[in-house]
């Protein structure tokens, strides 16, 4: 019997072989940087921040005061509606046309609203809103307005509009169901993070796969197993490969925007188990493909199912079924709640069960499925 | 008997199709064993089951006295294969290829630049395998054959489509280990190279062994003990065959090489190819 040490020399001298390989793949080494640099720009680009306060202007200015009335007062909250008062009509349509999110939904009341008002007569109401703001919004503000029209009406009869009314309001309470994120919402810079961790892990998978298909296309393979090198040094070391370009290629961008500031050791198992998915995608894709462009098309095949999960979390609400069956969708939740929303442990753990089980079964079925292939060359 | 290889009953069949039919041999020490045969005779199958890749599905192999098999480094430390395709590492170096086959036997302070001078590789140790020619790239190849000094070695093809230059390189280094004492199975289907390289040789066919012996022996046994004497006398050129086994033969000879007549004596001995296809019934370039 070999000793490990003979074993672990023999699988270094692979995995030194296949990086050296790789390093000289032209189409690789243009594609990987670019990836990275890609993925960080992106980042880099997208809102770091998240405005919850939504800012009305009004004109004129002084009517702004009967917008606050509607606000209910009792808590002494605005509840995210900042109203104000734009003097010009003119400077409240372009602070919204502006788009920077400055005003995000304009009213401007003609200046004798309150006298038609008063006096019966039909007048009109221009709004104004930036071409972000869902219609949903806009049939809201257009309620909004009436609301107004009713509380200038009790103001100018001289009566509190909230306590006068000939119906009781009934106390509202809020009741949010699951957890309340106000006030701590998720930038959109941290929902995506996690998305392009699981992009670069899955790119460095279609890397592997092309090494592990050349090793087939050109029978290399068949030289190394009539050394001792034996079929079980080949797998590993190629597993190895794939775990060392997922995994480097994933630090390198988390170190560059900062991913590093959440929990980093449950960071770096999650980026390790990805990474072993990663490699067990390579490795199937590899075997699969009799050419590259064959390795390419079910390297495709493999992956875009993988990266479902991570797009969905971009999506509001609880992913379907059948995407809560993917084996990376463990992985990704456990991705997004902790680089995203700084989650610990205890959330993670459940996640990482399952992509520990699905790696299993995935490199299990690539160690199988290679063996196969490399043996009956 | 002192065998580096004992083969017993090989059969090896690729779902219906049965490539090797219970073939037996033995290689010494030092003995280049030509095995023989048209493509699609068994050769590769059989190097393949020999080396460990494939597991025969009858049959026994012993190499260097321990049993053959799939997946046995320490037998595999000690044979050296040189397969029929260019299986090397294209976009690394011919001395890089060298050294990681180096890591893998466990080889320590190897010396690439002597082997690659022995191959008349030192000049292009450092440019990558995809810009070698073929012949280079099959001169690489014997090098990594050889790296590990091999006990056997095993050779599939080795000077098929090279240049001469390539050739004589490559069969010098078949001498060269079979002197140093490591047995060689060559297989071929260039009669001229096993003829002059092996000592005995295997004519296989279709997954059967016809014959083991040596080149003279087949020889004497399937080839014309004769003769032909070519005679020129004037602008008329006759030819005349005198057959060995005759009493007179020796005297007829003499006789002829004295009438001052004769322009060339050519043995009639049969060629391998010739013995081949009157055992097999079978042309080699089939």
């Amino acid at each position: 019997m070999r000793s490990l040490s003979s074993r672990l020399a023999i699988i270094a001298a692979i995995v030194l072989k296949d990086l050296r390989e790789f390093s000289r793949d032209r189409l690789w080494m243009i594609l990987t940087p670019i990836s990275l640099v890609f993925m960080i720009v992106l980042f880099l680009i997208l809102p770091d921040t998240v405005s919850e306060t939504i800012k009305l202007g009004v004109y004129p200015s002084y009517l702004a005061e009967s917008f606050s009335m509607l606000i209910d007062r009792e808590t002494g909250e605005f509840q995210g509606l900042e109203i104000i008062g734009f003097a010009d009509e003119d400077q409240l349509a372009n602070a919204v046309l502006r788009g920077s999110g400055e005003i995000s939904i304009g009213v401007a009341l003609p200046v004798d609203f309150t006298e038609s008002l008063l006096s019966g007569s039909k007048s009109s109401v221009s709004v104004y809103v930036s071409e972000s703001v869902p219609q949903e919004m806009r049939s809201a503000l257009a309620s909004g307005v009436r609301e107004t029209a009713y509380a200038v009406q009790a103001v100018y009869a001289g009566r509190n509009p909230l306590s006068t009314l000939p119906v009781a309001l009934p106390h509202l309470h809020a009741r949010i169901l699951g957890e309340d994120m106000a006030g701590r919402q998720v930038p959109l810079r941290d929902r995506i993070r996690p998305i392009l961790v699981i992009m670069i892990l899955f790119i460095e998978a279609l890397a592997l796969a092309g090494l592990v298909s050349v090793e087939i296309e050109h029978r290399t393979a068949t030289a190394l197993l009539v050394t001792p090198a034996r079929t079980g040094d080949l797998l590993t070391a190629k597993c190895v490969t794939g775990t060392i370009l997922a995994m480097s290629q994933s630090y390198l961008f988390l170190l560059a925007t900062g991913g590093f500031v959440f929990n980093w050791l449950i960071v770096s198992v999650l980026i390790l188990l990805g990474a072993g998915m990663a490699s067990a995608v390579g490795m199937l894709s590899g075997t699969s493909g009799r050419d590259f462009m064959g390795t390419l098309f079910y390297g495709t095949i493999f992956v875009i199912p993988l990266m479902i999960p991570a797009l969905s979390t971009m999506f509001p609400g609880r992913p379907s079924v059948i995407i809560r069956l993917l084996p990376s969708y463990g992985l990704t939740e456990a991705m997004s709640g902790v680089l995203g929303e700084s989650m610990g442990l205890r959330f993670a753990a459940p996640h990482i069960m399952t992509t520990v089980l699905w790696d299993i079964f995935l490199l299990g079925s690539a160690f199988f499925l290679l063996r196969r292939r490399v043996e009956s060359l | 008997m002192n065998t580096a290889l004992l083969a017993a009953n090989l059969s090896y069949s690729y779902g219906d199709l049965k490539a090797v039919r219970g073939i037996s041999f033995h290689l010494r020490p030092g003995e280049i064993l030509g095995f023989l045969g048209p493509n699609g005779a068994g050769k590769s199958t059989t190097i393949k089951m020999l080396t460990g890749l494939l597991t025969p599905d009858t049959g026994s192999i012993h190499l260097l006295g321990n049993e053959m098999s799939r997946d046995n480094p320490e037998a595999q430390a000690r044979i050296g294969v040189c397969f029929e395709e260019k299986n090397l590492y294209l976009n690394m170096t011919g001395r890089e290829n060298l050294k990681f086959f180096s890591r893998l036997f466990g080889i320590k302070n190897f010396d690439t630049d002597a082997l690659l001078r022995k191959v008349d590789l030192a000049h292009r140790a450092d440019d990558r395998v995809s810009k070698y020619s073929k012949g280079m790239r099959q001169r690489l190849m014997m090098a990594r054959a050889i790296i590990n000094r091999p006990d056997v070695l095993f050779l599939d093809e080795p000077t098929e489509g090279l240049d001469p230059v390539s050739s004589r390189t490559i069969r010098n280094i078949i001498m060269e280990q079979a002197e140093r004492g490591a047995a060689v199975l060559l297989t071929t289907h260039d009669m001229w190279e096993a003829d002059e390289l092996s000592d005995r040789v295997a004519f296989l066919n279709e997954g059967t062994l016809f014959a083991v012996d040596t080149p003279d022996n087949l020889k004497m046994k399937y080839g014309k003990r004769s003769v032909k004497v070519r005679l020129g006398s004037g602008s008329h050129v006759r030819e005349e065959t005198i057959e060995l086994a005759a009493a007179d033969a020796g005297d007829r000879i003499r006789e002829l090489i004295n009438s001052d007549n004769v322009m060339t004596i050519h043995t009639e001995e049969a060629t391998l190819e010739d013995i081949f296809i009157e055992i097999t019934g079978r042309g080699l370039d089939v």
